[in-house]
């Protein structure tokens, strides 16, 4: 064999699995039972979906959301970075509305898309969408008090468990037993909620307290589990958002010289009360409460007069607390928000389109492959495998990307199946040209692709270039349609330039006199 | 070896004059039928609006569905039946919500299979980008082909588009389809088409005019276009049966889509081997080019 066939061997060999180990995670993916998955480790499945394709709303059903940021009543002043606090603000109801991977996203200067896949109660997102923002300040109960609290619930829990179910199965202090240096692992959040609303649970917690989520960072590693400890807070607010005239955060405290903090800044108004507050609970927690959620809970230390109070972060990074300071921030000057664009797809007519979508490929691919073998024969069959690695490659690069496969990128895909087939049928017809003329099967091949490869090289770089175009300028499904022409167009090359034509010029090496065309 | 055309040697050019007449006919019955409908007819992403498709459990006639709409100042809706289901598309002004509120007129209440809004300012948004999306597509392909032929070719490929555009947004018309942003992602597709045919004909014209000392363009067009002629009817074939397929099994949703396709198809093809290799005759008739590439 020639170096350079050796080559282009070897390259398309690497492609080949390449695209076979990216689409492994797909197939894996696509193959799990619900039962199969329980048993995989959580960062095992989530690396799987990770790089597994993406389904688009459209296929899976979920909700497609852009709101736009009111800012009419706001000064010159406000407005700078309204749109970043109210996505703050979003982020934080969204990430309590447990839907699996929501994507929140600036949109130009003042919009944002959300994008809410799966089984969506729509009824309930608009409404945690629409509402303002609540960003308070409460009182944490003493530690005592809590920690009793706590006790009788954990005892009341065990009791009701005991009843209800087999005595074997049941352990002590199924409270206490979720906890984990005073903080209860993100997973088992759920489960404590769910002891939490066992009948008389409630009566056990003080009527003006309630246990709220405090998310302030375990400040762990990336991909390591979150922890969070539950809080027994007053439900008396004692200031409100509007308190805050800023909130930044910095560096430097007086007990760590690199210490992350935000230093927060109260209007006039505000500044009475709070030295009041503060004065009256040294030592005590005060929770910085947003939507329901404990943002931070820092020990009051002393009094403070000015109104300027800072919050000590010790060594939590430096992201957090710029993080936290955001959150205060939207808080305290929140902008409402008007939906402007809403796709919502149920879940049923979602596994329609994927029905339909899937058989429409497969219908279309065995259409062009028996047409190939048919009019084509030996050279059909090399011709359907370029097909095939072309649809591989294009899922293959189409997962590599993250992007998302729409509806209209089935069509799309539909659409490049009728484009590779074009590149084919022009190098083929113009080999049988020259095999008419008299040539032998090698130069016939030689002069056939030199030819094709202009016009293919032509044809699809237009075809490149409005599907460039469409992708510039297009929203979601349009987009979809786009990528998956690109990619297709670029495998198409690939597969009918280079795969298919190693295949005949080893075919001419190994001596064949006459092609099967 | 199975072969469409043994040797063909149809004469094209020849017949132009009434396939320029046929272009102009279904053009002008496309302007009749945009006077006629009062414009196109947009979908909501173009004008605005909720969408709300319910799926009922049990069949209910359109009369039940407006009385119960009316309920809520909704009796201005438009009312469409997916025929052969218990599924309804409403159409309204741009309401939040607005889903939840119709289907809780009902009892039971059906399912919201899907539910869309657009508002205002992105309807406006989209209008503006359509248009300008079509006009850079054609503007990027004639100076692509400018670059790559000569610059009447361009004009004559950029001609062929619009033909190709205007016959498509013609018979949508006619057939009264909703012209919506995934109609105008199909013009774009099949403007690459299009273009993709044109080229095809384009090479094989330049390379045969390679060598030729005497200009004999119209016999030389025509000769490139019958030595093409397999390859066109066979890529035009398998790319329409494909479409034909995802017209038929793509589902409601590209239903249309699919549907602007298989005509772009068809005209791009023809397009390219009447309207383009004609108009480039007919201005080579009228003022030669002093030297060719």
């Amino acid at each position: 064999m020639k170096l350079e066939m050796r080559i282009k061997a070897v390259i398309i060999l690497l492609a080949i699995i390449l695209a076979g180990w990216q689409l492994s995670y797909t197939w894996r993916y696509t193959k799990l039972t619900p039962q199969k998955s329980e048993e995989l480790p959580p960062s095992e499945l989530k690396k799987l979906k990770d790089k597994a394709i993406k389904l688009g709303l459209d296929l899976q059903g979920g909700m497609h959301l852009v709101l736009q940021v009111d800012m009419s009543k706001l000064t010159e002043k406000e407005r700078q970075g309204a749109t970043d606090r109210a996505l703050e603000i979003l982020r934080n109801r969204i990430d309590q509305f447990g839907v699996s991977e929501p994507s929140i996203a600036k949109q130009g200067g003042n919009r944002i898309a959300i994008q809410l896949p799966g089984v969506v109660d729509r009824a309930r997102a608009l409404e945690l969408i629409g509402k303002t923002a609540q960003l308070e300040f409460r009182l944490v109960e003493k530690e005592k008090i809590a920690e009793k609290v706590l006790t009788k619930i954990d005892e009341l829990v065990y009791e009701k468990e005991l009843e209800t179910e087999d005595s074997l199965e049941v352990f002590e202090h199924p409270i206490f037993a979720l906890f984990y240096n005073g903080k209860v692992a993100e997973r088992d959040t759920a489960l404590f909620n769910e002891y939490l609303r066992m009948p008389g649970v409630a009566q056990i917690i003080p009527s003006d307290d309630e246990l709220l989520w405090d998310e302030t960072s375990s400040g762990g590693l990336e991909g390591v589990e979150e922890y969070l400890e539950p809080l027994l807070v007053k439900k008396k607010t004692c200031l409100k958002g509007d308190a805050i005239v800023d909130a930044r955060a910095g560096i430097g405290t007086p007990k760590n010289p690199v210490g992350a903090r935000v230093d927060l800044t109260m209007t006039p108004k505000a500044r009475r009360d709070w030295a009041h507050i503060t004065g009256a609970n040294v030592g005590r927690r005060i929770a910085i409460v947003m939507d329901g959620v404990v943002k931070s809970a820092p020990v009051v230390i002393e009094r403070i007069a000015g109104g300027r109070s800072m919050i000590e972060m010790g060594t939590t990074p430096f992201k957090e607390a710029k993080d936290l300071a955001l959150i205060i921030r939207a808080g305290a000057l929140p902008a409402p928000v008007h939906i402007v664009e809403e796709h919502s797809i149920g879940p049923s007519l979602g596994a329609d389109s994927i029905r339909a979508g899937v058989r429409s490929v497969y219908f279309g691919a065995i259409l062009v492959l028996l047409f190939m073998i048919i009019y084509y024969r030996m050279c059909g069959v090399l011709a359907n495998f370029a097909l095939f690695f072309n649809i591989f490659f294009l899922l293959a690069v189409l997962s590599g990307l993250k992007a998302t496969l729409t509806l209209p990128g089935l069509a799309g895909i539909v659409l490049v199946l009728g484009t590779a087939v074009d590149a084919n049928i022009l190098i083929f017809e113009r080999i049988r040209e020259e095999l008419r003329t008299g040539k032998t099967t090698r130069s016939a091949i030689d002069a056939g692709y030199s030819r094709a490869f202009r016009t293919i090289l032509d044809a699809n770089v237009t075809t490149f270039l409005s599907g460039a175009i469409l992708y510039y300028f297009g929203t979601g499904p349009i987009k979809g349609f786009a990528v998956t022409l690109m990619i297709g167009i670029a495998a198409n090359l690939f597969t009918a330039i280079v795969m298919t034509k190693l295949v005949l010029d080893y075919v001419v090496m190994k001596g064949v006199k006459k092609l099967y065309i | 070896m199975i072969q469409i055309f043994k040797n063909p040697q149809y004469d094209f050019i020849g017949r132009r004059k009434p396939a320029f007449i046929l272009s102009a006919v279904v053009i002008l019955a496309g302007i009749v039928s945009l006077v006629a409908h009062r414009g196109l007819r947009y979908g909501i992403d173009f004008t605005g609006g909720s969408l709300v498709e319910l799926r009922f459990d049990n069949p209910i006639k359109t009369a039940e569905i407006r009385e119960k709409l009316s309920h809520i100042g909704l009796q201005d809706a438009v009312i469409q039946e997916e025929r052969g289901t218990n599924r309804y598309l409403i159409k309204t002004m741009p309401e939040e919500g607005v889903g939840i509120k119709i289907a809780n007129l009902f009892t039971p209440p059906p399912t919201v299979e899907r539910e869309e809004l657009v508002g205002p300012s992105i309807s406006e948004g989209f209008r503006k980008k359509a248009f300008l999306v079509i006009a850079l597509g054609m503007l990027v392909m004639l100076i692509y082909i400018s670059v790559r032929f000569t610059f009447r070719w361009g004009i004559c490929a950029i001609i062929a588009i619009i033909h190709d555009v205007l016959v498509v947004v013609s018979i949508l018309s006619i057939m009264n389809k909703e012209f919506t942003v995934l109609i105008v992602a199909a013009l774009l597709a099949i403007i690459g088409y299009s273009i993709n045919d044109s080229i095809v004909i384009s090479d094989r014209v330049r390379e045969n005019l390679r060598g030729l000392r005497k200009r004999v363009l119209p016999e030389v067009i025509n000769t490139s276009i019958n030595q093409n002629l397999s390859r066109t009817i066979l890529t035009s074939l398998t790319t329409f049966f494909v479409l034909v397929i995802l017209f038929l099994f793509g589902g409601r949703v590209i239903h249309d889509f699919a549907f602007a396709l298989l005509i772009g198809v068809i005209v791009g093809t023809y397009s390219s081997i009447y309207i383009l290799s004609s108009l480039i005759i007919e201005w080579e008739k009228r003022s030669p080019t002093k030297s060719r590439r």
